[in-house]
């Protein structure tokens, strides 16, 4: 159901791509646990001719220019924080296509000549989207920068795609934040102002259990190649937890409700007026955009174009029977697609929109689709100097097989031992590996990329595991919080068979991010170090050299020298210059 | 400097023999009286949090209202479960769970040790922390039966509420696991064995849910039935497996929490009464260091801690004044510290003895009383290696400036012959005995000790591994032959008249060497075992084999050695190690089953290596020193 | 360890041995062996030998090495020079002026004492030195067919047979004999750096005669003519350096006031500038303009006619929903004028920087930029409290140009496309004030003489900036000591005196475009050397530090080295003593 839903959200912003040049679309579907998935989506394109002439009209200027600057001929930017909870939410939003690794992810499709040029121009693209989304992006560095071979394609039509090089990076520790969605709703054309950005508020997106933007710009032409134009598309989805977001903003502390607003459960044997079993009433929870948002649409954003499917603009996925009010001054048109499980609504112009959903006790809930393959990676074992990798991939299901792409992208410090790469099929014994990709690390220069095409059976799990070893870091190396540990970014993962049904872009899932533990110096203690190895070094320097340079006598002389102690080393040291200078006297006659 | 040059020239030195007794003695006796003084307000500190992410006690806590009715239904529901079959409770305790949302699953355990069956199951939830992304943890413990085998009634309750509490704050910035353990030493060590894939698969099911890096562990024991019960004070145990103790800053956070904020007393070491008075500091103390040098695992939380998870288990003791709604605002401002921290607990101290909720001995103060009572074993190891270089025969001194020289050593000295040597112009007459180099016989002594640390291999693997209705007989057995062995050995050693005086010096060498290294590399790793050992051992310092009289002058002892010998290896039998383990049970009256089958479990539950240290270091040690002094009794 | 005894100990012993029941010869002999023997020669030379090649080894391999490994490398810099460049003591600009006179009508003599008195009048008026026009006679071709054509005074005609001047040449009079009209009268061409001189023959000063109203009048109009540029130019001399203001007479002060805010408002010059046109709304109309169209028409061809000095780059947006920062105080109604008002001191907050996407554009060089904003109809017309005008410039950021929509019927609509004629009187105001903001002097009416004027004036300023910075640079050089100077800090400021040399050369002799390219590339290359990365690493590194991580291990190292050198010295010097 997700998909066909998304299959339609897909074609409906298509054609209106087509139509009009600005188009954006708002999907809204409850899910479980109270949950509400959010997915903004907006599209513009310029016409490729003004964009070489660098009159922007939808299309950010600023970010136009950074492209051209950087020659980048597509681009996919992502900021991703928290995790979808598969299991209990089913299928991504957009198959995965349109999310990231936690933290930061970028790659880019760059014109250049040698692989020297591309990087260059790679690191000026870096540093410029970093001031532009005040994210650290320029701290995507060599290390932190991978070509990958099988797991992306580029989206847009190129025609001369021979000199195009796929660049890759990821700062999983980046954390996402409002002063990342400001610039992000400013290169909108409506600017929060109106349309359905004007839900767009920080407090509630960051509050979010899960929440990616997305920023893809990507060439768009004719069959022929002819008027090219460049698309720009924006998504931030969301799942909100309705509970808290409905929490007003002055008051967001959970405290524990009265008594009385708890529904108890009288059936059990013990229950009294100071006895409560929380007896969840198993109705969907009553919610409105302005509850959950914090404030209504403010109308239509006059771009888009006012009649077709573009004009449709909030969509919610519910079963037929949830009843929806509409709350708006302004004129509204409502259409059902899709055996009435979607609602699609024509905003109108310049007036608040609100939608209200009332609790309800429903009888027919809307069909999960299984996520086609689910993920979990962890670092297994404990101590300083080495770990191991185990990632787990299961294919649910029950006739097919399920061929993907794995790809792996670890910092220099992370030594995996390519040896110890093991993949264990729970159901059958052959090698579930298909292909393999593997460009080593070089320490402080790179780091480790790793590819892997597998191949699961219907029904089974794959456990993928390997072994490496933990770099030492230099002193400078370390960063402020060295004992946090460093993040590994998320493994990408990309379904190759069965090919995603409604999309070209194939579907994409990926891992959490790691946390790795590295030996860290107390970095208190430098100067102590110096001494103590000094102090060592000059003990062993003052030992070799007395024991060159030091006269030694029979042990019953030594109590000659009286005393032990400076006095009686003085006195020995005086007596034994005398006795050479008689010695010598007895040699002289 | 001259260290090295001045070591040369004393090495003929007579006087360098006489003087390592009194040495060792003094390293024992300045060992000790460290360790008494510790107590002290000069050489003890406050404690103090240094790791300043935590902020304890900063936050307002709004546990309480209406979660307190939810929490007296879960406790009722809880005793509900008591003595039902494991499924049920577990699968029970997994719908209250998932009734506040969370993402639940149960793990099954099942070990062997001495024909005992440990097994259960464990139930645990993961709150998904809103802002959090998955690489870092922490958990909040309740094992369904605590230490004492007691239901642990409230306490699993209070987790329960606590979970559905939680997962409506916004703010937390790392997942949450809430663990209810099957038990209080097994469940969690299987936990937390799978939880970083070192477990054995075929006795313990792996982990279906996982979060991140676990940052720290909470663990509650609140045994209080379904009628609740008001309690006096937090009991906070922090020792964990082989000694390892968790970091002082969460310890510290944990009592300045709940006393600072909460105002709930804090005990340790069941010091329940402790007025801050030097004895009540030195019992606390001791206490800490047995429960250390045991090195068992005290508490649900004592599992974590090898993992470099630092955990403590809050234990509620006594009656008072204060309910389980402030236990659970405690844990709550607790775990909004833990929240707080950006960093691994890394700053304050992991080496530490505690005498008090807020007054401790850092290692670099007490670690020295250990190292003391290890070198006396190598000073006086070293003094042996140089006897027995010596001729049995005095050297006289030449260089003895003393007017009056004894008068048979000057006969010695007249008697003894001379011998002429030339080098170059110059000539040298002296006496032939300071020429003369006596060699060592090595064989034997090296094969007698490699020949007990592998007769030690026996005792221990019997113990691990005997089921538990032979342990009593194998103890004793094993008392009453370890007693008598040394007897026997010498005995047969005697027929082929060996050890020599030689041999038997060196044997003691070598085996107060090994004990002095041994110790002085464990009091690094777990100062309290290595200091009992030390001080149970000690003795063997001072026994020596007393030789054959050489002459019609020679000291008393020699005369008449074979009682003296007698009495000595009966005396040594009393630190016998296995008699010592036994006086040890005698005195705190537990069943030396029971200790034996704790240790069993410990070795292959929890990885503990006490028993090793006690049969391979400390036994052979006593042994040969038995062997050594026992050989006097035959001629 | 010597178990050796001396003869005389041993032969001691043996009465020892041989009278033992009588106690004081033992203890004589116990006595007497107590000396132990002295060492011999070979073992106080070995001694020596090792006390020596330690010494060597620290001396000779342990602080070479210390020192190369701890030393911060600086490359050598031409201080002198470079501080002499700042005094303006190696370069005094003087920007002498070319000006060909070309009178076809005269005969020669006549023309060459024209020339001459005219020079001498010229130099009688001029007071600034540096700045000097020297008149020179052009060689006239085609005589004949200027002459036929001088009847006509409309110069286009003219235009394809004048002679390609040479570059060098600033100006070129023309004199022009008339019958008709009041002369001496002058005119000066508005797109060609030529000045037209109408004169009646018998004004042509006779051989005899010194001077001649004539000269004096070409003079005056000359004068008149670069007025403004010598201001311009004496005024940079007299702020930038101070080497040059003996020779300056002072300026009228409300003049250089004026100047000063000429120069603050332009930019600072670049090679490369970028001209953002941004269209801004508070609503979503108009959201559509024809730019380009725009563009192609009004502004193309003054860019190209820049292009002699500097690049240009163009860009445009729209942006929607532009509302004003809530800091500025929003525009009220203003009765008599009928409009919504805008105070004076509310401009400066007029462009909400916070908000509205005016980022510089990427690439070196400055961005100017141009906001076209049309108030929302609501509060349309919006006009400027004081002076009832429309558009404004900010100083060395850009301008800014209401578009009030045209009144429609009853009420102002705002269209939903800005098309080329609604664009064209922004357009313009957008050219006018690119012109103030490049610097481009007001006066004369020529277009190509204000742009070669605008060339000297940039080329000095540029020379002078670069010869600041270099000295600057000299200054950072003395004043941290500790910091490692690169050798590409040197080879760029050697790069710097040397195109500033060459600046200095042309500007003597007149070739002012070669001038401007060579301070380009002196400025370009001073800055390059000043902002070198690598020279602040090392700043925040005291020497305190130093000793304390040195000293824990020199220090017990040394010791013992010192003493035994002085032990063996003593025994040594004894020894000497002893030797004689």
């Amino acid at each position: 159901m997700v998909s066909f839903f998304i299959f339609l959200l897909l074609v409906a912003v298509t054609s209106a791509a087509a139509s009009s040049d600005y188009s954006e679309r708002l999907l809204l579907r409850p899910l479980p646990q109270s949950a509400l998935l959010a997915s903004f989506n907006f599209r513009s394109n310029e016409s490729s001719a003004s964009f070489e002439h660098q009159n922007f009209r939808y299309f950010p200027r600023s970010l136009g220019q950074i492209l051209q600057h950087a020659h980048t001929k597509e681009l996919h930017l992502r900021f991703s924080l928290g995790r979808w909870d598969a299991d209990s939410w089913g299928q991504r939003p957009w198959d995965g296509t349109r999310e990231g690794g936690t933290g930061v992810e970028l790659w880019a499709w760059v014109d250049a000549s040698s692989e020297e040029e591309a990087f260059s121009r790679w690191l000026t693209l870096t540093n410029a989207l970093s001031g532009l989304f005040c994210a650290s992006l320029n701290f995507i560095d060599g290390t932190k920068t991978i070509r990958p071979v099988m797991t992306f394609h580029p989206e847009g039509h190129h025609h001369n795609s021979s000199n195009l090089h796929l660049l890759h990076g990821t700062l999983p520790h980046e954390v996402v934040c409002t002063e990342n969605l400001t610039p992000f709703v400013k290169l909108l054309p409506c600017k929060g102002k109106a349309g359905i950005s004007s839900l767009l508020d920080g407090h509630k997106l960051f509050d979010a259990s899960w929440q990616t933007m997305s920023i893809d710009v990507r060439p768009i032409c004719a069959g022929d190649g002819s008027d090219c134009a460049l698309e720009i598309e924006q998504n931030v989805d969301m799942v909100l937890d309705m509970d808290r977001s409905k929490r007003p903003r002055d008051n967001p502390i959970p405290r524990p409700a009265p008594i009385e607003e708890i529904a108890c459960d009288a059936s059990k044997p013990y229950n009294a007026e100071d006895t409560c079993y929380p007896l969840d009433k198993g109705e969907e929870p009553d919610w409105s955009l302005t509850d959950v948002f914090g404030k209504p649409i403010r109308g239509a954003c006059p771009l888009t174009n006012s009649d077709g499917d573009g004009s449709e603009t909030v969509c919610i996925n519910v079963p037929p029977e949830r009843s929806v009010q509409v709350n708006t001054k302004g004129s509204y048109v409502e259409s059902k697609h899709a055996e009435d499980t979607m609602r699609c609504y024509q905003l109108p112009t310049g007036d608040d929109f609100d939608l209200m959903l009332p609790s309800q006790k429903m009888t027919t809930g809307l069909v999960r689709s299984q996520p086609p393959l689910t993920a979990a990676r962890s670092i297994n074992g404990h101590g300083q100097e080495r770990g191991s990798i185990q990632a787990v991939i299961t294919n649910p299901s029950l006739t097919e097989y399920v061929e993907f792409v794995y790809l792996e992208s670890l910092p220099w410090f992370m030594k995996p031992y390519l040896h110890t790469l093991r993949a264990r099929v729970s159901t059958s014994t052959e090698n579930p590996v298909v292909e393999t990709y593997y460009r080593p690390a070089v320490d402080r220069l790179r780091g480790t990329h790793l590819e892997l095409l597998l191949r699961i059976p219907p029904v089974s799990t794959l456990t993928l595991t390997y072994d490496f070893d933990k770099a030492i870091l230099r002193y400078t190396e370390y960063p402020p919080d060295a004992n946090r540990g460093f993040d590994v970014a998320p493994a990408v993962i990309r379904l190759v068979s069965p090919q995603s049904q409604h999309s070209s872009r194939g579907t994409y899932l990926r891992t959490t991010s790691l946390l790795l533990p590295l030996p860290t110096p107390d970095f208190s203690m430098p100067y102590n170090v110096i001494i103590l190895t000094s102090t060592v070094m000059a003990l062993a320097f003052g030992n070799v050299f007395n024991l060159l340079v030091r006269r030694l006598v029979g042990a019953d002389e030594m109590d000659a020298f009286g005393p032990r102690g400076i006095k009686g080393k003085l006195t020995g040291r005086l007596q034994r210059l005398m006795r050479a200078f008689k010695g010598k006297g007895g040699k002289a006659e | 400097m001259a260290l090295i040059s001045n070591l040369l020239a004393l090495r003929r030195d007579p006087r360098i023999l006489k003087l390592p007794p009194y040495l060792s003695a003094l390293c024992i006796i300045v060992g000790v009286v460290w360790l008494l003084v510790l107590p002290l307000n000069e050489y003890s500190r406050n404690t103090y949090i240094s790791e300043n992410a935590l902020l304890p006690g900063q936050v307002h806590t709004y546990f309480g209202g209406s979660e307190h009715n939810i929490f007296r239904a879960y406790r009722h529901e809880v005793a509900g479960l008591v003595g039902k079959p494991i499924e049920e409770r577990s699968q029970r305790l997994g719908e209250i769970f998932k009734s506040s949302n969370l993402k639940v699953a149960t793990q099954k355990y099942e070990y062997h040790a001495s024909s005992r069956n440990v097994s259960g199951q464990n139930v645990y939830a993961v709150l998904q922390g809103p802002r959090a992304d998955a690489t870092e943890a922490i958990v909040l413990i309740a094992a369904w039966t605590n230490m004492d085998g007691e239901i642990n009634h409230s306490g699993v309750a209070l987790v329960l509420t606590l979970a559905r509490y939680f997962k409506r704050w916004s703010l937390w910035s790392k997942d949450i696991i809430f663990l209810l353990a099957g038990d209080s030493t097994a469940g969690p060590q299987a936990w937390v064995d799978a939880y970083h894939d070192s477990h054995s698969p075929a006795a313990i099911d792996p982990l279906s849910i996982k979060s991140g890096a676990l940052q720290g562990a909470v663990a509650i024991d609140y045994p209080a039935g379904p009628w609740g019960h008001r309690f006096d004070k937090l009991h906070v145990v922090y020792d964990g497996v082989n000694g390892q103790l968790p970091n002082l800053d969460l310890f510290n956070t944990a009592v300045s929490i709940a006393s600072g904020q909460m105002g709930i007393g804090c005990t340790l070491q069941r010091m329940f009464q402790h007025d801050d008075s030097y004895q009540a500091r030195l019992q606390t103390m001791l206490r800490g260091m047995i429960s250390q040098g045991l090195g068992h695992a005290s508490g649900p939380h004592s599992s974590f801690i090898p993992y470099h998870v630092d955990a403590i288990t809050l234990q509620t003791v006594g009656d008072g004044w204060h309910d389980e709604m402030s236990l659970g605002r405690t844990l709550e401002s607790l775990f909004r510290s833990l929240n707080n921290l950006l960093e691994h607990f890394h700053q304050s101290f992991f080496f530490y003895l505690l005498m008090q909720a807020n007054r401790f001995v850092s290692i670099g103060t007490y670690l020295p009383s250990a190292m003391l009572l290890a070198v006396n074993f190598t000073i006086t190891a070293i003094a042996l290696w140089v006897a027995s270089g010596r001729s049995d025969v005095p050297v006289a001194n030449p260089a003895s400036t003393s007017r009056s020289p004894a008068p048979k050593s000057e006969k010695a000295a007249g008697e003894s012959e001379m011998t002429v040597l030339k080098t170059g112009s110059s000539i040298a007459l002296i006496p032939t005995i300071s020429l003369t180099i006596t060699e060592r016989h090595l064989f034997l002594p090296l094969t007698f000790i490699a020949l007990t640390h592998f007769l030690a291999l026996l005792p221990l693997y019997i113990f691990n591994n005997a089921p538990e209705s032979l342990l009593d007989i194998a103890f004793n057995t094993t008392a009453v032959l370890t007693s008598i062995l040394p007897t026997l050995a010498a005995y047969v050693l005697s027929i082929y008249h060996r050890p020599t005086q030689q041999e038997a010096t060196l044997i003691q060498c070598f085996s107060l060497l090994l004990l002095g290294m041994f110790l002085s590399a464990l009091a690094t790793l777990n100062f309290s075992l290595s200091f009992l050992i030390g001080i149970f051992a000690a003795p063997l310092t001072f026994i020596r084999h007393i030789p054959l009289p050489t002459s019609p002058t020679s000291s008393i002892l020699s005369k008449n050695r074979k009682p003296v010998s007698a009495v000595i290896s009966l005396l040594l039998v009393a630190i016998n190690p296995v008699i010592v383990i036994r006086a040890a049970t005698l005195y705190w009256g537990k069943d030396i089953v029971e200790v034996l089958v704790q240790a069993a479990e410990g070795w292959h539950i929890f990885g503990l290596w006490t028993q090793v240290v006690v049969w391979l270091v400390w036994w052979p040690a006593w042994f040969a020193g038995g062997v050594v002094v026992a050989r006097g009794m035959f001629s | 360890m010597s178990s050796v005894r001396d003869a005389n100990a041993s032969s001691n012993t043996k009465p020892a041995a041989n009278d033992s029941h009588s106690p004081p010869p033992i203890i004589k002999a116990a006595i007497a062996k107590k000396q132990p023997p002295p060492e011999t020669s070979e073992s106080v030379w070995t001694r020596r030998w090792v006390i020596f090649s330690f010494w060597a080894v620290a001396i000779f391999l342990g602080l070479p090495v210390w020192w190369k490994a701890t030393a911060i490398y600086r490359a050598e810099l031409p201080l002198q020079t470079m501080t002499d460049w700042a005094d303006g003591k190696i370069c005094k600009p003087v920007f002498p002026l070319r000006i060909a006179v070309e009178a076809p009508a005269l005969p020669l003599q006549d023309a060459q004492h024209l020339v001459r008195t005219t020079q001498h009048a010229l130099d009688d008026l001029n007071e600034f030195s540096a700045h000097h026009l020297r008149l020179m006679l052009a060689a006239a071709p085609f005589a004949n067919a200027s002459q036929e054509t001088v009847g006509t005074t409309n110069d286009n005609t003219i235009e394809p047979f004048r002679v390609p001047r040479d570059k060098d040449i600033a100006l070129s009079i023309r004199m022009l004999p008339v019958e008709s009209g009041s002369t001496p009268r002058s005119e000066l061409q508005q797109y060609s750096p030529a000045l037209d001189v109408y004169y009646t023959p018998n004004q042509i000063p006779p051989p005899s005669s010194t001077s001649s109203p004539l000269a004096t009048f070409i003079a005056n109009e000359l004068h008149k003519v670069f007025a403004e540029e010598q201001a311009t130019l004496a005024h940079l001399l007299s702020t930038t350096s101070t080497a040059h203001v003996s020779k300056i007479k002072s300026l009228s002060p409300e003049f250089s006031a004026e100047l000063e805010r000429q120069s603050t408002r332009a930019f600072k010059y670049a090679p490369t500038y970028h001209l953002t046109f941004s269209l801004f709304s508070p609503t979503s109309v108009p959201s559509d303009w024809e730019i380009e169209s725009a563009l192609q028409q009004y502004l193309t061809p003054l860019l190209e006619s820049f292009s002699s000095i500097s690049n240009f780059t163009v860009d445009t947006q729209v942006q929607l929903y532009a509302t004003f920062s809530p800091s500025m105080r929003q525009p009220e109604f203003d009765a008599e004028l009928n409009a919504w008002t805008l105070r004076k001191e509310d401009l400066s907050g007029f462009i909400n920087a916070a908000e509205w996407p005016l980022s510089p554009s990427i690439g070196i060089g400055p961005t100017i930029n141009f906001v076209l904003y049309v108030p929302d109809p609501s509060q349309s017309p919006l006009l400027v409290k004081e002076n009832g005008g429309n558009s404004w410039l900010v100083p060395q950021w850009g301008g800014v140009r209401i578009l009030n929509p045209t009144v429609s019927g009853g009420a102002p609509s705002t269209p939903a496309k800005l098309d080329k004629e609604a664009l064209a009187s922004a357009m313009h105001t957008f050219s006018d004030q690119l012109f103030s903001l490049l610097g481009v002097p007001q006066t004369p009416a020529s277009l190509p003489l204000r742009l070669t004027t605008l060339t000297r004036v940039r080329a000095a300023s540029l020379v002078f900036s670069a010869s600041s910075t270099l000295s600057a640079l000299a200054r950072l050089y003395k004043a941290l000591p500790s910091i490692p100077i690169p050798d590409t800090v040197a080879k760029s400021v050697d790069l710097t005196t040397a195109h500033l040399q060459l600046a200095c050369n042309d500007l003597r002799e007149g070739r002012f475009q070669g001038a401007l390219e060579n301070a380009r590339v002196a400025e370009a290359e001073a800055e390059k050397a000043f902002f070198e990365r690598s020279m602040v690493g090392q700043v925040y590194f005291p020497d305190e530090h130093k000793v304390a991580v040195y000293l824990p291990l020199l220090g017990p190292v040394a010791v013992p080295l010192v003493m035994a050198a002085l032990k063996e010295l003593k025994s040594f010097l004894v020894w000497i003593k002893r030797r004689e």
